[in-house]
């Protein structure tokens, strides 16, 4: 894939007009993200302390801390991970290594994974409400809440995965086959290796995206905001947090602000790991 | 052999999904089907679902008002989108590019309530200082434009990246203004991947909720202008769930049923396109 | 040419080209009989029928593009893999049939090993290059194996240069190195017939010499093909040559027999004029 610059070889009105319009549309683009994150730093990090992470909100959430939250958070993103990664993994497995290249099977999945990321999240939380909840009787709780995210998730982590998979070079492949090389240890021994540090990153996306998912679990994993006992508990997600604190609570303008800013600083670690595994790992690659 | 089973079979259950989903969203949506009836739902006089035979279930507004933020929206970003990724990858230096790149990966991670957090309290008294209330139509769309940025620059970045140089090598030997070598060399391969853009930003803003909900204003009535408050569909069902019972909850379902048939068409429509004008398949 | 001829002829001279090869009267161990192969809608080769002697190194050679490969991975039915390939005709491996339903594929390929045109290494170490299609195939004994590992490291002569790091990563090797390594790891699985698809063009001239010389070696105990567009190489190790060439949109054999003959006594006048230099 070339990257090609177009120069200016004549000095028209129209070239000009060009290179203003693209400018200003990159400008655009940057300036909300320059405002809110601006505005994250400035209005956030006042509330922010080490205290601020441990400790239990009270009134309302006015003051202390996001402690019992942020305990819930990582239980939904548990259990999300644990269902989505074997699942999806297999499924990728599956989608290119085994089935049948543009057979049915292989379309039919596909079509089914593109409606699926397209699918609405409140419309996944009504289904997640409605089939985790009542039919499966787990009521509102953070296991129903981490099972509705891993749906929502699947479609965005079996495309990242199969496209690990695709990176290893054909030749490699080409040589486990004529090495008659049994399918399964070709997978666990030469792919899945060769892949991996794309399936990291992919576990990294995925769970960002899961992190900051609001609506498919406001009646999934629910409100409550005290600290979970069990994962039958219901319990209160930072994303929820944060909705609760500006939508409900007067005043809670403050500690929504912290939390977001907990929130987006957990997106940006959890997207930026798999890119140091990546650097690891490159010796062992195939040099193509 | 054995990772063959798993692998077929976990590739049919994530696929079976989504007939779940759609069969539970049908199942309790039906007492509303059947009760209320699908024209009720488009002729009633207003959006009113107390239990009993008073109950008005208009789901007009909420529909219009769906419709109006995401067209809104649409005709904000898309545009800005593709003329940035224009820019990103013919115009300007590459650090830049790159630069912008990195920003648009942050902006497209950032929660929905994030974004919404920061519309509720900066964007709508802005917009509030224009003309009250501020939580309006307009806040919504601005809203929905900024989630749905990121999806068409990027949808459009790719494709223009895909052009070999050799193709622009060509038109700019010819001496052509840069309007002209777009025009010659650019626009006639990527107009699919950018449609297939804006439908999957469509897809996106329709489904938009929180952002939306913390700005819109909620008014369950269709605005006059843009500074009037707004409620679109998913609004409707995110607040109204948590309390509704019987009658009102399976309407709720049904909102969310016809939601995601809308939502689905769209993604396959984008499937159709691409496969269509590219004419390869889409695998 | 000549020039090539005596200093090939001195680096190797169990390399016979004057002499006949020395199994004197070959039997045929490979048979193609009327192989037609078509990708989609191109035909890569019609009416192909080749008997390839037993023990001996037989070249396949032609211009670019006419089917050499493709003749190749029918034999060990790599094609089975490409989509939209379909492949007419009979390819018999001892008297057995190999294109049929049925057929075992993965002892085919362990008795019909390929050597890629660039060299291929599993991304994994040195020794484990050998040793994992060892244990996939039912190589139990680590003993055995590691025995193994040693014995054919000798033979294609990476052993002294290795043996410090047998769990280095493959990748570090040279690109000559690595082809040594794709030979030996298929000679590990004990084939009896081994194909090279153009072994040497992906490597400096040097490298190349080296790869000649071990096929050389091979004579004998195994059955070597070796595609080549180079013709020097196919004098200098082959044989037999057959020459291909593409001929109404597909590729056909246009002549086959003793590698002294077919540069020397051609009977087609095509084979001189290819041999010859003078086209292709």
């Amino acid at each position: 894939m070339t990257e090609a610059r177009i120069h200016r070889s004549t000095t028209s009105k129209s070239d000009v007009a060009v290179q203003t319009a693209s400018w200003l549309a990159l400008v655009a683009l940057l300036v909300p993200l320059g405002l809110i994150v601006g505005d994250l730093l400035m209005r956030g990090a006042t509330s922010l302390s080490p205290q601020f992470l441990v400790d239990s909100p009270s009134k309302a959430g006015r003051e202390g801390g996001i402690g019992p939250v942020l305990l819930s958070t990582l239980l939904v993103m548990g259990v999300c991970l644990l269902v989505v990664v074997p699942l999806g993994l297999a499924a990728a497995i599956g989608l290119n290594e085994y089935l049948r290249r543009g057979g049915f099977a292989v379309r039919t999945v596909r079509i089914a994974l593109d409606v699926l990321a397209g699918t609405p999240s409140i419309a996944l939380g009504m289904f997640g409400y409605a089939f985790f909840c009542i039919a499966l009787g787990m009521g509102v709780s953070i296991l129903a809440g981490g099972l509705t995210l891993a749906c929502m998730v699947m479609p965005l982590y079996v495309r990242l995965s199969e496209q690990a998979l695709r990176t290893v070079p054909d030749d490699v492949r080409a040589a486990a086959d004529a090495l008659a090389l049994r399918r399964y240890t070709a997978i666990l021994r030469i792919v899945l290796p060769v892949a991996a540090p794309g399936l990291f990153a992919a576990t990294g996306l995925a769970l960002a995206r899961a992190l900051a998912e609001t609506a498919a679990l406001l009646f999934t994993s629910g409100y409550v905001s005290r600290t979970p006992g069990s994962l039958l508990d219901p319990g209160r997600v930072l994303a929820v947090h944060i909705f609760d604190l500006s939508m409900n609570v007067p005043g809670g303008d403050g500690p929504a602000y912290a939390t977001a800013l907990v929130l987006v600083a957990l997106l940006l670690s959890v997207s930026g790991v798999p890119r140091l595994v990546r650097g690891f790992t490159r010796r062992w690659s195939h040099p193509v | 052999m054995l990772l063959a089973v798993i692998g077929r079979s976990a590739a049919v259950t994530v696929a079976g999904l989504v007939i779940l989903i759609a069969g539970f969203l049908l199942l309790h949506a039906q007492p509303a089907l059947r009760e209320i009836g699908f024209v009720r739902f488009f002729a009633d006089a207003s959006w009113n679902p107390s239990p009993g035979p008073e109950g008005r279930f208009d789901i007009v507004p909420a529909l219009v008002g769906s419709a109006l933020a995401t067209a809104l929206a649409a005709l904000i970003a898309v545009p800005i989108g593709i003329t940035a990724a224009l820019g990103s990858t013919f115009f300007v230096h590459r650090a830049v590019a790159r630069l912008v790149d990195s920003g648009v990966g942050v902006l497209a991670g950032l929660p929905s309530v994030v974004i919404g957090l920061w519309g509720l309290t900066a964007l709508v008294p802005w917009i509030a200082r224009i003309r009250a209330p501020g939580a309006s139509l307009l806040a919504a769309a601005l809203v929905l434009a900024v989630m749905v940025v990121p999806t068409i620059y990027v949808a459009s970045r790719g494709a223009f990246k895909s052009i070999p140089k050799t193709c622009l090598d060509g038109a700019t030997a010819l001496g052509m203004t840069r309007i002209g070598i777009l025009r010659a060399a650019v626009l006639p391969t990527v107009k699919p991947a950018l449609a297939v853009g804006a439908v999957l930003a469509i897809t996106r803003a329709l489904g938009e909720t929180m952002a939306v909900v913390m700005v819109a204003g909620n008014v369950a009535a269709i605005p006059r202008s843009l500074f009037d408050p707004v409620r679109t569909l998913t609004a409707n069902i995110a607040l109204e769930l948590p309390y509704a019972t019987g009658l009102h909850r399976s309407a709720l379902f049904a909102g969310g049923a016809g939601l995601m048939a809308l939502t689905w068409s769209l993604v396959v429509l984008g499937r159709c396109i691409s496969r269509a004008w590219s004419g390869e398949h889409n695998d | 040419m000549s020039q090539i001829d005596n200093r090939a002829r001195a680096l190797l001279p169990w390399c016979p080209m004057e002499k006949t090869a020395p199994c004197c009267t070959p039997r045929t161990y490979l048979e193609v009989t009327d192989l037609t192969v078509k990708y989609k809608n191109t035909t890569a080769l019609r009416h192909v029928s080749i008997e390839i002697p037993r023990g001996c190194v037989t070249a396949i050679v032609g211009p670019s593009g006419c089917g050499k490969s493709t003749l190749l991975h029918v034999i060990n039915r790599m094609t089975d893999a490409v989509a939209g390939c379909d492949v007419r005709g009979s390819v018999r491996l001892a008297g057995a049939e190999v294109l049929g339903k049925g057929v075992d594929l993965r002892m085919l390929r362990r008795r019909v090993g390929l050597i890629f045109q660039r060299p291929n290494p599993l991304p994994l170490s040195i020794a484990e290059n050998v040793l994992l299609p060892l244990r996939d195939h039912g190589f139990t004994g680590r003993e055995e194996r590691a025995s193994i590992l040693e014995r054919v490291l000798h033979e294609v002569g990476l052993w002294d240069e290795v043996a410090q790091r047998l769990n280095a990563p493959a990748a570090t090797l040279s690109g000559g190195q690595q082809q040594r390594l794709c030979i030996a790891r298929c000679l590990a699985l004990l084939p009896e017939v081994i194909l090279f698809d153009e072994p040497c063009s992906a490597l400096d001239p040097i490298a190349a010499e080296i790869i000649e010389q071990l096929i050389c070696r091979l004579r004998n105990r195994y059955t070597v093909v070796i595609v080549t567009h180079n013709l020097a190489q196919a004098r200098r190790v082959a044989d037999f040559t057959a020459v291909l060439w593409n001929r109404e949109g597909a590729s056909s054999l246009v002549e086959f027999g003793k590698t002294r003959h077919i540069f020397e006594r051609p009977t087609q006048g095509l084979t001189s004029l290819y041999v010859g230099g003078v086209t292709g």
